[in-house]
């Protein structure tokens, strides 16, 4: 039986030994309790460089770096036989004198009494791991400064709770924390009160963790207090194993194109509350003129028939107010062709001098009413005009002399000049008030108080209007002497 | 002004107030006035009448024919063809389609009704129909 184990037991120390000697991947070999080099085998020759002649019988301090001293090698030796093992991770030495990253683990061997009889000792080269690691080690950091130094975006980690783990110069410039100041504080803090007591930061972090990210543009409050519109982007980081280590956190100022947006918003509201205004005036202006016309006209037909002296009067009254009625409402039907572009000139030849002197004509009786004295001081001004709406001008400016300077001089001059007619309304009225001149020819803009003076401050919108259709302009002014002029240029040809 | 028989008017006008208004007007005038509230209704009665009017207001703006068709239509019957019209059209807005119609006046809204008879009196007499 004895004999038949020891057989066995020498069979199986060939096999083992055999196994040893060819094991490439790993240098496996003996050492002496000196630390002498007693076997060798076919990893430690690939990894070190050396025949089995040639080392078996040096020490193994040839196989550290010069920077190792012996005391420390001995060390190895000590610790291996104390403890029973030594194990360590370092640089190595080949033959030709190249370093490479070593695994080295040393065992003491004993007989069957305990007796140190040497030292196993396990290299492998790890210079591949290691240089992959130092690869990857570099990538991050290379990575890491590229995240900390980008500025227009906060990109920030928090771990699985919520909580901030890494800030970079965008985080601080957006939300304003220091790196000191954030770190371990609850990614809650960047929420309004009430977002964060709704629940909404547990939310994000549940809908990141099971759908791998969460997104929304939303309100977000800085270290101040103040607000900023931001894009933000949740999403959950994993490891290999798949479990949850945190989440990434990608942050956005939009504030100023949330505001340009707003602002475009608030405009395009206006605009169509405005074309919905003049398009109201115009169909109301449009619908107000057929029954006035038959009113007109009835008025007209009644007055032309016998009656008293009563009937005739109030019938003429009648007659005056439709006429007056009908002048709003085509001077509303000008304003909603003006302002809905469908303002036209139907321009023919001719001296303005004549249209001047028949409206001041047709007036005669309008200003025996208000008291004043037309005076007329006109030069021919031939050219191209749109004779109703040149009339029109004269109407309103006339018009409005006598309405605001009643019983004072109105002097009409006209004049043409450098390729203009220019057209001159003075009176002798107060004059027209500092802060009223910038906005006289705006819409539905009055120099007098409502309770004064009555109309619908058109006329000299609509004035200024026609000037301009005409290629020229209105201005309005107060005299050295009191008053107020009103002057009307006009291109006498229409090339422009 | 105006000896028997009287001068015959036609008033091609949608709005009804105004169309009844002028027929009384012109009933008052001495006229013979009919009406119509649309082209189409006026070609009709100038197709079945033995009396051509003498002359034709005519607005622009109408349902079912408008006044620019009805005047196109009305030229191309010798039967009437030579009728002249009285374009009314609102005051500022003679559309550019007048032109088409060549009237031989254009009255303004609102309108002079002593201006108004003065036209119709100078067509008329001149046109020697009854």
């Amino acid at each position: 039986m004895a004999d038949q184990r020891a057989r066995l037991e020498t069979h199986d120390e060939a096999s083992f030994r055999l196994l040893v000697e060819n094991v490439a991947d790993y240098a496996i070999f003996m050492l002496d309790t000196d630390g002498y080099v007693r076997t060798w085998n076919r990893g430690a020759q690939r990894i070190k460089g050396y025949q089995a002649d040639e080392i078996i019988g040096r020490h193994f301090s040839v196989f550290y770096p010069p920077e190792i001293d012996r005391e420390r090698i001995d060390r190895e030796l000590a610790t291996a036989t104390s403890e029973g093992k030594f194990e360590e991770e370092g640089w190595r030495l080949r033959k030709d004198g190249t370093r490479f990253w070593a695994s080295v683990v040393i065992t003491a061997l004993r007989d069957a009494r305990g007796t140190l009889v040497g030292f196993g000792k396990v290299t492998r080269d790890l210079s591949a791991r290691r240089e992959a690691e130092e690869k990857l080690r570099e990538s991050e950091e290379r990575f890491r400064l590229l995240v900390e130094s980008v500025g227009d975006y906060a990109i920030f980690m928090l771990d699985p709770g919520g909580h901030v783990r890494t800030w970079n110069l965008g985080a601080q410039r957006l939300k304003q924390y220091r790196t000191d100041e954030i770190i371990g504080r609850h990614f809650s803090i960047f929420y309004e009160p009430e977002e964060v007591s709704s629940g909404k930061c547990e939310r994000e972090l549940a809908i990141a963790t099971s759908e791998g990210k969460f997104e929304e543009e939303g309100w977000r409050v800085r270290k101040d207090g103040t607000r900023f519109w931001a894009n933000i982007v949740i999403t959950a980081l994993r490891n290999s194993a798949g479990e949850l280590v945190g989440f990434g956190k990608v942050t956005r100022d939009l504030t100023e194109r949330k505001r340009s947006e707003d602002e475009r918003l608030a405009l395009a509201r206006a605009n169509e509350a405005i074309r919905l205004r003049d398009e109201f005036l115009s169909i109301a202006s449009h619908e107000l003129r057929t029954p006035l016309t038959a009113l007109q006209l009835q008025i007209q037909r009644l007055r032309k028939l016998p009656g008293n002296d009563k009937t005739a009067t109030g019938l003429a009254r009648a007659d005056r107010s439709t006429l007056r009625l009908g002048e709003l409402v085509e001077m509303l039907l000008d304003v909603a062709r003006i302002s809905t572009g469908r303002f036209t000139l139907s321009r023919t030849e001719m001296d303005l001098a004549d249209a001047v002197r028949e409206v001041a004509d047709h007036m005669t009786d309008a200003a025996a009413d208000a008291g004043c004295e037309v005076v007329l001081d006109l030069e021919p001004a031939r050219g191209s005009f749109d004779r109703v709406r040149v009339e029109q001008i004269i109407t309103n400016l006339l018009g409005n002399a006598f309405k605001y300077a009643a019983g004072t001089r109105v002097a009409l001059t006209l004049r043409s000049q450098g390729g203009q007619a220019v057209l001159a309304v003075s009176d002798g009225g107060p004059g027209i008030r500092a802060e009223d001149l910038p906005r006289i020819f705006n819409r539905f803009e009055r120099a007098a108080s409502v309770r004064h003076f009555g109309g619908i401050g058109l006329g000299l919108y609509v004035t200024q209007q026609i000037a301009l259709a005409h290629g020229g302009d209105a201005r309005a002014e107060n005299l050295p002497g009191g008053g107020a002029r009103f002057t009307i240029t006009l291109p006498l040809s229409e090339g422009r | 002004m105006t000896a028997s028989p009287p001068h015959k008017v036609l008033v091609v006008e949608d709005d009804r107030e105004i169309r009844e208004t002028m027929l009384e007007i012109f009933e008052e005038a001495g006229f013979s006035a009919v009406a119509a509230g649309h082209g189409q209704a006026a070609l009709e009665y100038l197709d079945r009448t033995n009396q051509v009017p003498c002359i034709i207001l005519l607005d622009l703006m109408m349902p079912v024919m408008d006044g620019v068709t009805f005047r196109e239509r009305q030229r191309q019957d010798p039967r009437f063809a030579d009728v002249p019209v009285i374009l009314m059209s609102a005051f500022r807005d003679v559309d550019e389609h007048a032109r088409e119609i060549e009237p031989v006046a254009v009255l303004k809204k609102p309108v002079h009704l002593d201006e108004l008879i003065g036209i119709l009196d100078a067509h008329c007499n001149r046109c020697g129909k009854p």
